[in-house]
């Protein structure tokens, strides 16, 4: 199999035989796909990463009693704008070398927007809402911006993964309902282990299988 | 040496357009793509490129947008709906032919003749 169709010439009207024109049509659609499709498994990777690294440090910094931190709490703090600006930062810089020269398309504009409106709401909605109550916790009000992050991001995961037909994502989105669902059940002081471990973790495993999709996706056609 | 089986559309049928075509293909429908990129994803000189997509462009299978970015001037390339459609009959006749061609003993494994070195 030819991975990469050759280059051509200007007089290049030789006649393909059609299993010719098939097999270069296969090739080239399979080098453009590689070439403009965002990775997945990158992505995924990094932001599983991401998770398990600020996430697991918190739980590790706080241990399984919050108002007597076992670990410098000032790391827990400094963990969480390195791995997720870290995850961002590679997210940003693959996006834009995929789709460079590709036109910006009105849907994509309007799901990056969607993204940042989402987060930016949840982590308002998790921050505000236990200052409503008579007396703050402060065990609660640490999880409940991220409840309700998670709770957004996976939203958006299910949406888009059905819209696109996107198994894998929609998988996602519906592993992250329930990770967060049962770690918010297990209680504020396990909450960020549930989320390291699920979460990071489940990132993680859909690396793996974004990995192994691919790997069969890529297999030698039958003709 | 092959020759061009009938009803094929020569404007596609030819290993550099048939790239081309392939590529805006791959674009969701209303999509396009910068000159420099198509360039790049194609390893095609910009003359060899620019030569292939006014034939394309004549036959109104490929739409060119001249646009600017800030100051600089970029030109985008898209399939126009003609287009889709003309490649999508391209390679349902493609199909049809190997079909047709399949009823009897297996055709004879086309080695890629050789061409020109580009």
């Amino acid at each position: 199999m030819t991975d990469r169709p050759r280059s051509t010439t200007d007089d290049d009207t030789t006649g393909l035989s059609p299993e010719e024109s098939l097999a270069l049509i296969g090739a080239q659609r399979r080098a453009t796909q590689r070439a403009l499709e965002i990775d997945d498994r990158l992505l995924y990777g990094a932001w599983g990463i991401a998770w398990v690294v600020a996430y697991g440090i918190t739980y590790l910094v706080y241990g399984a009693d919050p108002s007597d931190p076992s670990g410098p709490v000032w790391l827990a703090g400094v963990v969480w704008p390195v791995a997720i600006g870290a995850a961002l930062l590679v997210t940003f810089l693959h996006v834009h070398r995929r789709r460079a020269g590709v036109a910006e398309q009105v849907s994509g504009t309007l799901y990056g927007l969607a993204y940042m409106i989402a987060i930016a709401g949840a982590g308002l909605t998790g921050g505000v809402l236990p200052r409503l109550l008579p007396t703050v916790d402060p065990a609660f009000a640490s999880i409940a911006p991220s409840a309700f992050i998670v709770l957004a991001i996976a939203t958006i995961y299910l949406v888009s993964g059905a819209v696109w037909g996107d198994r894998l994502q929609f998988g996602v989105g519906a592993w992250l309902v329930l990770v967060n669902a049962l770690s918010l059940m297990s209680g504020t002081d396990t909450y960020t282990l549930g989320m390291a471990v699920g979460g990071g973790g489940g990132f993680l495993v859909a690396a793996l299988l974004a990995w192994l999709r691919d790997r069969t996706a890529e297999a030698p056609p039958a003709r | 040496m092959t020759v061009d089986p009938a009803g094929l559309d020569p404007v596609i049928h030819a290993q550099a357009r048939l790239r081309v075509v392939v590529t805006l293909a791959a674009l969701p429908p209303d999509g396009a793509i910068t000159f420099p990129r198509l360039q790049q994803l194609l390893d095609l000189t910009a003359g060899n490129l620019a030569t292939h997509l006014r034939k394309l462009e004549d036959a109104r299978y490929v739409g060119i947008t001249k646009t600017h970015e800030g100051r600089l001037p970029v030109t985008f390339i898209g399939l126009t709906s003609r287009g889709r459609v003309a490649f999508e009959d391209y390679t349902a006749t493609l199909r049809a032919l190997l079909d047709g061609g399949r009823t009897g003993d297996a055709p004879p494994t086309q080695t890629p003749t050789s061409r020109e070195k580009s």
